[in-house]
């Protein structure tokens, strides 16, 4: 006689619940993390709304409306006119310098032609209380100093996505030109990049601020560059796809700026102020143009990193819940097919195909899921004002955000359906006519349900470990840096060579200038590193590898200054620091035994035999010097850099490391040390100052504000993962009960059967436990790859782990073992459970 | 309650009710039997009359409403979940119409389940299986799974896992219900050996060709016995 078919029962119910509550749960974490994102729109459109009063625009626009080429530009004297005006605070200027950016995408051959995409990108040359005077605070770094702006300097303040370009890459020579770095990475302070045209790049220019993200484009994608630093203005408009150079007559229309001053009037005093500029800038209107003053809505944009760290949390919740319930909804399906097996077979006997099959149970996915989506996205719409006042959030989901919830619910219900609905068309007709499910009387491991909560606790496991892997490595590194640089050290880093823009003259005395740095109150000791990119400095025998590898000049402190231990050998002394010696960073020497070998050898270096005197420790980058890779660099003492100066090589960074005795100190010298250098050399293109245990807390901020989130998260995935697995242990455990039930009539004990049990679920927690444990170790290896944070995982976090996958298996097993066992054995032998 | 010596089986005043929702099913009413040692008893009657549920009682699967259930002096109803499945293991051999084989074993492993649950080392476990298909002539499919037995095979099997134990009470529910002639005479020929070597056979029925191989037969009706 053939087995009967799985009877689910109440399991079935349970998992039909679970499954419901989930994918409703989920659209209702949708509809809030979609009204975080309609919360802060709001918010910013509400304080643009109520600053629309704070500043107020001029520009000279065009009397007509076409044709007309004259200027549109105030000399920046009128700066200074304004200024004096007792209604007028402050006043900026800006000038819009306008390319075009082309990209090239390769097309079918069949099309016979390529398609071209171009942006318009722009830089604006602005004074450097611009940001002030737009109520536009920096997230990171600082504005144009004053001496910057007077010359020209090459630094610049970008947008938060003023390189987030897609688009191939140039190395890949699939299109040219291009602006910015394409990295589409987050620009960073003290990262360099050039913009490019078709007659080539522009001068480099070192990132000095970064804005946060404002949701009005011209600041997120936005270039500053200070006046007479523009790109390509020096250029003929036809050689170059550049229109609007600052100093060329362009056609406007009124609304566009070409160049404008943004006036911040006196409190109460706008209409006052704006009047009285426009008298003072009456010679400015001709025939052509006129002077226009126009209110602008400022947007007082406020640094929206938090917000954003909320609605990714929240994105992320969402969609780990939805994971959940698409494992889930997986079982179920697999459940139902289960009990209706024998209708299947009808069906198909009668003949339904595959095909039809498939679609049906895709269909009940469908249905499976979009009651409980909409119940979860009302409930979430109703729920939106008390979680936003949990979380300090405008929350402002609409109705529309509630039916896109239900929509990515029911989409993921469906793709959750492919699975069962693919293995369940797959049973041939006779055996669903026998009742015969493969999966139920598979073993454990062939059992798709079990591969599904297996995931789902691996994606559990995976979480928590993370989360415990990125604080512990946050803290690690905090701790190593600080004990290595410590709250008193500071970075002062400039590209080569400090160049006074007025005169030309390049100092090229650094120890002169760390001299001077030396001589600031506060300072207590100072240390300078050269750095030439290289690509083949050690040739001859032993390395003779080639690669790209730099050359820094140093002094010995650097080393410790730095956290650079030896793996073999020393650094030098006071009395060989202007000796030809060198120490090998640790993929220069190659492995460990060559690194011993290597000591008292002879590298060539510029034509001059410089002796390994030592061989550092595999050292990844950190925030002491985020840009040297130190394992691919050969050390030499600024003493000995005589030895190579003038040869092929050339200068591309200086750092000096600045020691200030105590954290408070170097909190003050981090604002000290432009102004003093700015003071002693009028027009010197700034060096970058940052202070690296500055960075740390802000990282440490960062963390301790998202690792709460990620916890809850993670827990709340392992969590719904241990009830997943009760489920399906209990579902399991019905089917066979007939099984067990015959183990108890042959003298199986409860206590055996119970063992049973939960050594089944046991297993299946521990397999999912070791995909975690390897999920984790993924994440965090991409984590700390991406981060250059050191890559932690304790041998006692497997412990963890293990321990985390019994404590699910127990969770998730005891209670279905601890009921089967206890039913009767007549009971379970006529297959009731 | 004063028990005959010879008497392996003792029920008294057996009642068992079953409740289904609100609804509540008396299985048996008040059946009073006894089983000699050695006996070959058959029990009859027609579809829900009560047989399987008597032969679960008997055979500590179920236990009664009310009423008591003694075997070879043991009072079932006082025996704890873990003293029950001892009693199971060591001293009934079940045999099911359904034959009730797990799929997932092949058929010596089938036989030497009870021989796990006694603690048996796996080497004796192994050598007494194979000597009980030995003796239902299956020693050639002892590595066949069950899906790959015929039901008669099937059903041989399914003895060789009661016989294994060695037995003193083996019951029998519709042991030849899904049988062909040839089959069912292999396995009455089981139980009349078994029969022969002492162990007391209670054998659940409809067809009378059984009855007729046994000492006695007691017909159930409507929960009661009828003769």
């Amino acid at each position: 006689m053939a087995p009967r078919p799985a009877r689910p029962g109440p399991m079935g119910t349970r998992s039909l619940t679970l499954t419901a509550l989930c994918f409703a749960f989920s659209a209702a974490l949708l509809v809030s993390a979609f009204g975080v994102q309609g919360g802060l729109r709001g918010q910013i459109e509400r304080v643009t709304e109520e600053t629309a009063t704070d500043v107020f625009v001029v520009t000279r626009s065009p009397s007509a409306p076409t044709g007309y080429p004259g200027p549109s530009m105030f000399p920046l004297e009128v700066l200074e006119t304004i200024r004096q005006l007792p209604e007028v605070a402050d006043v900026a200027a800006q000038g819009h310098h306008h390319w075009f950016e082309y990209n090239v995408t390769a097309m079918p051959a069949s099309q016979g032609s390529f398609v071209y995409q171009f942006n318009i990108r722009m830089a604006m040359a602005i004074t450097p209380n611009y940001f002030a005077v737009r109520g536009v605070p920096l997230s990171e770094g600082r504005s144009f100093t004053s001496g910057e702006a007077a010359t020209g300097a090459p630094v610049a303040v970008v947008g938060c996505d003023a390189f987030a370009v897609d688009g191939p890459s140039p190395e890949a020579g699939e299109w040219t030109p291009r602006a910015g770095t394409s990295s589409g990475s987050l620009p960073a302070v003290g990262d360099r990049f050039a913009l490019f045209c078709q007659a080539g790049p522009s001068p480099e220019y070192v990132i000095v601020g970064v804005l946060p993200r404002t949701g009005i484009r011209g600041f997120d994608q936005g270039i500053f560059v200070p006046p007479g630093a523009e790109p390509f203005a020096e250029l003929e408009p036809d050689l170059v796809t550049v229109i609007r150079p600052r100093t060329e007559p362009v056609v406007q229309s009124p609304s566009s700026m070409g160049f404008a001053l943004w006036v911040q009037p006196q409190a109460g005093r706008l209409e006052e102020a704006m009047v009285r500029v426009a008298a003072a800038l009456a010679e400015w209107n001709t025939a052509e143009a006129s002077v226009r003053c126009d209110p602008y809505s400022t947007g007082q944009v406020v640094h929206q990193r938090t917000r954003e760290t909320i609605g990714t949390a929240m994105y992320a919740t969402a969609g780990l819940t939805l994971l959940i319930s698409s494992f889930n909804a997986a079982v179920l399906l697999f459940v139902l097919a289960a009990k209706h097996v024998r209708q299947l077979g009808v069906k198909r006997s009668l003949g339904a195909t595959r095909g039809e099959v498939f679609l049906e149970i895709i269909v009940k996915a469908l249905a499976l899921a979009f009651l409980p989506a909409t119940i979860g996205s009302v409930a979430g719409l109703l729920a939106a004002p008390f979680l936003g006042r949990a979380v300090g959030q405008t929350l402002a989901p609409t109705v529309w955000t509630g039916l896109a919830a239900v929509g990515a619910t029911t989409i993921s219900a469906s793709l959750a359906g492919l699975y069962p609905a693919a293995v369940t068309a797959a049973i041939s007709p006779a055996r669903a006519m026998r009742g015969q499910v493969p999966w139920t009387a598979a073993p454990v491991w062939r059992d798709p349900r079990v591969v599904l909560v297996s995931l789902a606790i691996a994606v559990g496991v995976t979480g928590v470990l993370c989360t415990l892997g990125i604080g512990r490595s946050v803290d690690a590194k905090v701790a190593a840096v600080l004990e290595q640089a410590g709250e008193d050290l500071l970075v002062v880093e400039a590209g080569s060579p400090f160049e006074v823009a007025s005169t030309g003259e390049r100092l090229s005395v650094d120890p002169r200038l760390a001299s001077e740095l030396l001589a600031i109150p506060g300072v207590t000791g100072t240390s300078y590193l050269r750095v030439i990119p290289v690509s083949a400095p050690a040739r001859g025998d032993p390395p003779s590898r080639a690669g790209n590898w730099s050359l820094a000049a140093v002094e010995p402190d650097y080393f410790a200054a730095a956290g650079l231990g030896f793996a073999a050998g020393q650094q030098w002394t006071d009395d060989d620091g202007n000796e030809p010696v060198v120490v090998l960073g640790s993929t220069v020497a190659g492995t460990q035994e060559a690194a011993r070998r290597l000591i008292g050898e002879t590298v060539d270096v510029g034509g001059t035999a410089f002796r390994v005197i030592g061989v550092l420790e595999p050292r990844p980058r950190d925030v002491v010097d985020p840009v040297l890779n130190r394992n691919q660099t050969l050390f030499i003492p600024a003493g000995a850099w005589s030895l190579v100066e003038d040869t092929r090589y050339q200068v591309t960074r200086h750092v000096i490391l600045v020691r200030a005795g105590d954290e408070a100190a170097a909190g003050s010298l981090l604002a000290d040390i432009p102004e003093v250098l700015a003071n002693a050399h009028p027009g010197l293109q700034l060096p970058l100052v940052r202070r690296p245990a500055g960075d740390l807390s802000r990282l440490r901020a960062i963390h301790s504000r998202l690792n709460p989130v990620f916890s809850l998260i993670a827990g709340l995935a392992f969590l719904l993962a241990t009830v997943g697995l009760g489920n399906v242990a209990m579902l399991r455990a019905a089917e066979r009960a007939r099984s067990i039930g015959i183990r108890r009539a042959l003298g199986a004990t409860q206590a055996e059967i119970r063992r049973q049990l939960l050594v089944e679920t046991m297993v299946l927690a521990m397999t999912g436990t070791g995909l975690g444990v390897g999920g984790a170790l993924a994440v965090l290896g991409a984590i700390a790859r991406t981060a250059a944070w050191p890559m932690l995982f304790l041998p006692s976090w497997i412990a963890a782990g293990s321990a985390l996958g019994l404590a699910s298996g127990i969770l998730g097993g005891v209670v279905p073992a601890t009921f089967v066992a206890a039913q009767p054995p007549g009971s379970l032998i006529r297959g009731r459970l | 309650m004063s028990v005959p010596a010879d008497s392996l089986v003792v029920l008294e005043s057996v009642t068992k009710v079953y409740h289904k929702g609100s609804q509540a099913i008396t299985a048996l009413r008040g059946v009073s039997l006894t089983v000699a040692r050695g006996e070959g008893v058959a029990i009859m009657g027609p579809s829900g009359s009560g047989k399987t549920t008597l032969l679960n009682i008997v055979g500590g699967l179920e236990s009664p409403s009310s009423g008591s259930c003694l075997v070879d002096g043991r009072d079932l109803g006082s025996l704890t979940d873990y003293q029950l499945s001892v009693f199971r293991n060591r001293f009934v051999g079940f045999v099911f119409q359904s034959y009730n084989l797990l799929p997932e074993l092949p058929a010596w492993r089938n036989v030497a389940l009870p021989l796990t649950y006694a603690g048996v080392p796996p080497r004796e476990r192994r050598r007494r299986a194979m000597a009980a298909l030995a003796e239902v002539g299956l020693a050639g499919r002892a590595d066949h799974l069950p899906n790959e037995l015929s039901g008669g095979e099937e059903q041989r099997v399914a003895i060789a896992r009661a016989l294994v134990i060695q037995p003193r009470l083996v019951l029998a529910d519709e042991p030849t219900g899904n049988l062909d002639s040839t089959a069912q005479a292999d396995v009455l020929t089981c139980f009349s050996r078994l029969n022969q070597t002492g162990a007391t056979v209670v054998v659940v029925t409809h067809n009378p060709a059984v009855a007729e191989d046994m000492q006695r037969t007691v017909t159930l009706h409507d929960g009661q016995i009828a003769g």
